[in-house]
């Protein structure tokens, strides 16, 4: 048993979790998102390169939060979208029991447009959306975008704190102006 | 009409193509430049390609558009004038190269698209549309006609299909006035077929869709559904890509003083497409819609309009971002 399943184990088993969001390989043979209730099932959880999806985007889904308590496999990614989460009051910190994993282990554009408006100054640049999207629209090179012009104007990039505001939702005096028409 | 079997060689192909791309607007499938297979509007025939397995999005947009406008509309202080899309300006359309499942799919469209008035929109198209079916002489791991009361050389659908045969060249089954319309403004391109040995692919069946609709008679309930669609993230995808799909939304679109109405792909996996005004969401959580999807192709389809919301192609599998395996589901609820 790796250390992965030996520490899903020991969380499921004293129940300081209810659920294990995790990854597994599925019967095809493609690494998917794993979810773990029983102790004894958290030999299935892998981690290697194939595992891409951003896990952080079960945290708020209802049938997920009715399981209880939430261990969750966290590369840095899915840990800058749960200090995203937990900024906007999405979830709480309590909630949660974070599995850290360090780093070396063509529909309609204007949808794309609203959608990276949304998301300026919140996406956290995981590039899940362009990896999802089934026909190759690159969507995320959007979002992206917006990150960086956020890290430009205001000096703030998501999903680096939980303490942060939302960076279009605020106004500081000390804002800059200068980029507006 | 009785179905007719002719040869048609390879090198004859092209003519046939180019004889029915002159009459025509001829879609078939092509490679794109990032890979994909996707069946576009191609009077080359050099760029067409025989040898896919499957488009990344299906042909069901030749009668049902993406977006299709209804109607347009202008607005004076005191009067509004309506204008119906003419839908007699619709264009005969020749489907080059679809597979069976594609093809099938056409049917199980008409079912819904027909099932308590005739949408004429749907209907003419489809009415345009002559097709040029492929049997498929490979198959990958997510197909599963076979499980859904079809198969790689089946004929639903198609006006001519054509079987590839150990030979190099074509078998092409005569299967509608249309097809015939085709063989009779072109008779030398069909020859004398005398039964040769087929080049078509083994499907594994994977489930009995008798089996799946009988239990999902009592199966709503079942926590089979929150169990099975917890990675299941909404996205839409499989929806977008599947042949068979017919939600729709229908949306006012104003500039100024005047305006269309517009239908557009939809999809019941989406949160938004059950809301009500009130707030009250009837298919509030993603498991209830995953319910949705799976109770209306398997079960409420086969009970109100006798046919099968499914035909296999595995494009929702394929396509999924988190490996919601239509197959591995279906043969799972079997044993519930």
């Amino acid at each position: 048993m790796n250390n992965l399943s030996a520490k899903a184990k020991e969380l499921l088993d004293t129940k300081a979790v209810n659920v294990l969001i995790g990854y597994e390989t599925g019967p095809t043979g493609i690494v998917r998102p794993a979810f773990i209730t029983d102790p004894s099932k958290t030999d299935k959880l892998i981690y290697d390169e194939h595992c891409i999806h951003n896990l952080a985007v079960y945290l708020t889904k209802p049938e997920v939060r009715k399981l209880g308590k939430i261990g969750i496999v966290a590369t840095l990614t899915v840990m800058r979208s749960i200090m995203m989460l937990i900024s906007e009051q999405q979830i709480t910190a309590d909630d949660i029991v974070v599995l850290g994993i360090s780093s070396d282990g063509k529909l309609h554009m204007e949808w794309h447009i609203l959608r990276a408006m949304h998301l300026a100054g919140r996406c956290i640049s995981c590039g899940e959306c362009g990896r999802a999207c089934p026909v190759g629209i690159p969507c995320h090179l959007l979002t992206m975008h917006l990150a960086d012009q956020t890290q430009m104007y205001f000096n703030v990039h998501a999903g680096t704190s939980d303490k942060m505001k939302s960076v279009l939702s605020v106004y500081e005096p000390g804002d800059k102006e200068n980029f507006i028409i | 009409m009785e179905t007719t079997q002719k040869l048609i060689q390879k090198a004859s192909l092209e003519k046939l193509y180019s004889h029915l791309s002159e009459q025509r607007k001829i879609y078939a499938p092509v490679k794109s430049s990032d890979g994909d297979v996707e069946y576009k509007y191609n009077p080359v025939y050099a760029d067409v390609i025989f040898d896919h397995i499957r488009s990344a999005l299906s042909v069901k947009n030749l009668v049902f558009p993406k977006v299709e406008t209804l109607l347009f509309y202008s607005n004076t202080k005191t009067k509004t004038t309506v204008t119906e899309t003419d839908i007699n300006k619709i264009e005969e359309v020749v489907l080059w190269g679809a597979h069976p499942c594609d093809t099938a799919a056409f049917d199980t469209l008409r079912s819904i698209f027909c099932w308590d008035i005739n949408d004429e929109f749907f209907l003419k198209r489809l009415e345009k549309l002559v097709v040029i079916g492929l049997s498929c002489h490979s198959s990958d791991e997510y197909c599963f006609c076979t499980s859904v009361g079809l198969s790689p050389d089946s004929s639903k659908g198609s006006d001519i299909l054509l079987t590839p045969l150990k030979n190099g060249h074509f078998r092409a089954d005569i299967l509608t006035e249309k097809g015939n319309r085709i063989v009779v403004s072109d008779p030398e391109l069909f020859e004398k077929y005398s039964k040769e040995e087929i080049l078509v692919t083994d499907v594994k069946q994977k489930f009995d869709h008798k089996q799946v609709t009988k239990k999902l008679a009592t199966a709503f309930e079942h926590p089979f559904w929150v169990e099975n669609s917890l990675r299941c993230i909404g996205c839409g995808a499989c929806a977008y890509v599947c042949p068979t799909c017919a939600c729709f939304d229908i949306q006012d679109e104003t500039k100024g003083k005047n305006g269309r109405r517009y239908r557009s792909w939809d999809s019941c996996g989406f949160g938004l497409f059950t809301i009500h005004t009130s707030g009250h969401n009837p298919r509030s959580v993603q498991s209830q819609r995953w319910r949705q999807r799976i109770m209306h192709k398997f079960s409420y389809m086969p009970e109100r309009n006798n046919s099968l919301g499914c035909v296999g192609c595995g494009r929702c599998s394929s396509g999924c971002p988190v490996d919601m395996n239509i197959a591995e589901q279906l043969e799972a609820l079997q044993s519930i």
